[in-house]
């Protein structure tokens, strides 16, 4: 076989393969490409850098993805999911211990599905949209089809919620190429960039998880030292905190399932304005505006920043690592811009951490370099490690760890097992993964049967089953009996998530119905986007028209009829500009709203 | 070298006392030139054996990094037996009363400080055992002793290992408590 040698920054035929890296966020999710230079994020049409992982299922259309979506929320919020990576590879009980927070469908199996709208559907779904649609824009920016994708994974997701990444991918039309973890990702594109040597430290906070990691950068070589996080801690439940302590404060008030979701958006949207802002009001909970100071907000957040803390610390000791070794830290994720987030970590690590890197970016450069390498070649080389533990259960229900939690990948180990009955020719082992003692406590990966065993008496089989951790942390389980030498693959029956055939059956609905055309998608998205304005606009005037002039009335009203007359073509440049010239005319409007409501509210 | 002789494929010499700065040095090279990123574009079997290779040079460096691991490889080089792998040595009655008042003791203490005390002390122990095996080693293979005494200190370092790990829990346990 020839080996193909690619020379850098020669532009690749377009029969070669083209890989990007993506960030796949709880909130936002953002897509790279490295062109042979540097890693350059791409934007949607409207220069947004960080697309919304937020999904709009309308009827006849196809899912819009985006910040429109979000912005549906108000209007439709039945027909919007928002952070369904939360419930990746999650299993239907640990779904509805969240389930507040979403729309579970009707128990059908063991599969998670969300109830949007008219459909059903599972989180690895949502994920392939979100994935196709940054693919399309992918396209549009490179001009070429996207071929394959290095995704980024919190470094903390478990076996079940790799897998459903990668699913998402394959649904999607997208090759995984690898998984990489977040913070890696993270320290591969901060570490070239700056050409960093030494230990550091990634504190990655997300919209849904956190993550530490510490890392040996070596002449290219990012070794990560340790690892250590929590799949269920982010900005989302800074969100929750907030609208709880607000419902706590208008007396314990019970609020429906779709204020709940708007609330927790302007409660995002509190956070975010409090980050460089004393104080503001916001409707969370009520429709009356609450207020809100930087202060309250400090002490909501802070058992939860605390815990991340601990965390920081335990997985020091562990690595037998000092504070005054690490030579930097880098801040990953959009829950890091608050500012009692740095404060807390610059105390703890008694030094700043590196401002100079975008943290909504950071991850997905780091993906598409490491897309680049693989594909192309490279200079770098990344090794990470597990994050949990992997074992099996044995008698008493104890879990018996084969290849321990911050172990290099990938990872071998092989184990002997024996029969205990005479004649026995099969053995049944269950997949554990975690930390607890008691496997039922750990998360159970799945049941495996090694068949074959020729009978013989108890004690006298030995069959060796080699547990194969992969570069995606995915297992992979080999087995051989000794006597015959047989050896078999197995696979593991998953205790949750979805089967082969399922996936097969997704794929093929897909390809049938999904439009990967940008064109389509862009129009969808426009159109919503006008029939959100258009419908905000109308309520808007119904309460305050008395705040226009009899001539400001004419022109808005002239503007909103031209606006929705066009909706009924598909011309999306002039929907998106009438769309444009709507919004100007009513800025001086929207203005007049604002501070007369400030007023009234401060009345 | 046989392919499960870490040193060999970590290309070191086989001795106890080892530069843990050379070690990663020369962990990180071998990676360097059999991870399986380096063969993505080649046919699956190529993948499969650069990941087999790879886990392997994983395994070594775990094993070496380790110095109770890195004692057992040794000590399986020099075939001396390894207490707890088919060898059913057992430590003498006063390192037994000894490990059993260590490990009363550490049950006892309450604060952070003390169990800092607590594991520093350990710790030094520790080292001293460390060169006391190499020592050991190096008689056995002058021949000048015989393999008992690697044996004895081999169960010792094993015992103060597991010590200090549960020291440090409980430290942890008790500040995250405190705070």
């Amino acid at each position: 076989m020839l080996l193909q040698i690619n020379e850098p920054n020669q532009p690749q035929s377009s029969n070669k393969r083209i890989a990007v890296g993506i960030d796949l966020g709880t909130t936002n999710s953002v897509v790279s490409y490295f062109d042979g230079n540097s890693a350059m994020t791409l934007s949607d049409d409207v220069g947004g850098k960080t697309i919304a992982s937020a999904v709009a299922y309308q009827q006849g259309s196809d899912p819009i993805v985006g910040h429109v979506a979000l912005d549906e929320l108000a209007n439709n919020p039945e027909n919007v999911v928002v952070s369904a990576k939360r419930l990746m590879g999650k299993s239907i009980d640990d779904a509805a211990s969240i389930a507040s927070k979403y729309m579970l469908a009707e128990k059908d199996g063991q599969i998670v599905r969300l109830q949007v709208g008219e459909r059903q559907l599972t989180p690895v779904e949502i994920s392939a949209d979100i994935l196709s649609y940054l693919k399309s824009i992918a396209k549009a920016n490179i001009g070429k089809e996207i071929t394959d994708a290095v995704i980024t994974i919190p470094a903390y997701f478990d076996e079940a919620a790799r897998k459903a990444t990668r699913e998402a991918a394959i649904l999607a039309n997208l090759n995984p190429l690898r998984l990489i973890n977040e913070p890696t990702a993270a320290a591969l594109a901060y570490g070239l960039e700056k050409g960093a040597e030494g230990m550091y430290a990634i504190y990655d906070l997300g919209g849904g998880t956190f993550d530490f990691s510490l890392l040996r950068l070596t002449k290219g070589v990012f070794q990560v030292i340790a690892t250590s996080g929590d799949p269920e801690l982010g900005g989302d439940d800074i969100d929750h905190l907030i609208v709880e302590y607000c419902l706590s404060h208008l007396g314990d008030r019970q609020i429906n399932q779709a204020t709940y979701k708007q609330s927790l958006y302007q409660a995002r949207k509190a956070k975010e304005y409090l980050s460089d802002h004393a104080a503001g009001q916001w409707s969370i909970g009520s429709d009356e505006k609450i207020t809100l100071d930087q202060s309250t907000l400090n002490q909501i957040v802070t058992p939860l920043i605390e815990k991340t803390i601990d965390m920081c610390r335990t997985t020091l000791i562990e690595a037998e690592v000092e504070v005054e070794e690490i030579k930097g830290i880098v801040m990953v994720g959009g829950s890091t811009k608050m500012p009692i987030i740095q404060e807390r970590v610059t105390t703890f690590f008694k030094q700043r951490p590196h401002s100079d890197v975008d943290p909504d970016e950071v991850v997905a450069q780091g993906a598409a370099i490491q897309a680049s390498a693989l594909l192309h070649g490279g200079d770098t080389l990344l090794l990470d490690v597990t994050p949990l533990s992997l074992g099996i259960e044995t008698m008493g229900g104890v879990m018996e760890i084969i290849v321990p939690r911050n172990s290099p990948i990938p990872a071998n180990k092989t184990q002997t097992f024996t029969t205990f009955q005479d004649g026995q020719t099969a053995i049944k082992i269950h997949v554990v993964q975690g930390e607890r003692e008691l496997a039922d406590r750990c998360r159970s990966l799945g049941e495996f049967n090694i068949t074959g065993i020729p009978p013989m008496p108890a004690n006298m089989a030995r069959v060796d089953v080699t547990f194969n951790v992969d570069m995606d942390g995915l297992l992979t389980v080999t087995a051989m009996e000794q006597t015959t030498g047989q050896s078999q693959d197995i696979t593991i029956n998953p205790s949750y998530g979805l089967s082969e055939q399922q996936i097969r059956a997704m794929l093929e609905q897909s390809s049938k119905h999904g439009s990967e055309d940008i064109e389509l998608r862009l129009l969808a998205q426009t159109k919503l986007a006008a029939e959100n304005i258009i419908h905000n606009l109308e309520k808007a005037l119904g309460q305050d028209k008395a705040l226009l002039d009899s001539k400001e009335i004419i022109v808005i009203s002239e503007n909103l009829n031209k606006l929705k007359q066009l909706l009924s073509s598909d011309d999306r440049t002039k929907i998106a500009d009438q769309t444009k010239i709507l919004d100007e005319a009513t800025k001086g409007f929207a203005s007049r709203r604002v501070s007369n409501s400030v007023a009234s509210g401060l009345r | 070298m046989s392919a499960t002789n870490p040193f060999g494929i970590l290309k070191q010499q086989p001795r106890y006392k080892i530069d843990i700065d050379a070690l990663t040095s020369a962990y990180l090279e071998v990676q360097n030139s059999c991870h399986p990123d380096r063969f993505i574009n080649q046919p699956k079997e190529v993948q499969l054996e650069a990941q087999n290779k790879s886990a392997a040079v994983n395994a070594a460096y775990q094993e070496l990094k380790d110095p109770v691991k890195r004692a057992a490889a040794v000590m399986r080089l020099m075939k001396i037996s390894i207490p707890g792998e088919g060898d059913n040595t057992v430590a003498d009655e006063a390192t037994l009363m000894e490990a059993m008042e260590l490990r009363e003791k550490l049950a006892e203490l309450e604060s952070p400080a003390e169990l800092q005390e607590f594991i520093a002390a350990a710790s030094d122990k520790f080292k001293d055992l460390q060169n006391e095996i190499d020592q050991e080693i190096l008689a056995v293979s002058k021949n000048t002793h015989e393999s008992e005494r690697v044996r004895a200190v081999y169960l010792s370092l094993n015992f103060y290992a597991k010590l200090i790990s549960s020291a440090q829990q409980q430290y942890q346990k008790l500040s995250v408590k405190i705070r």
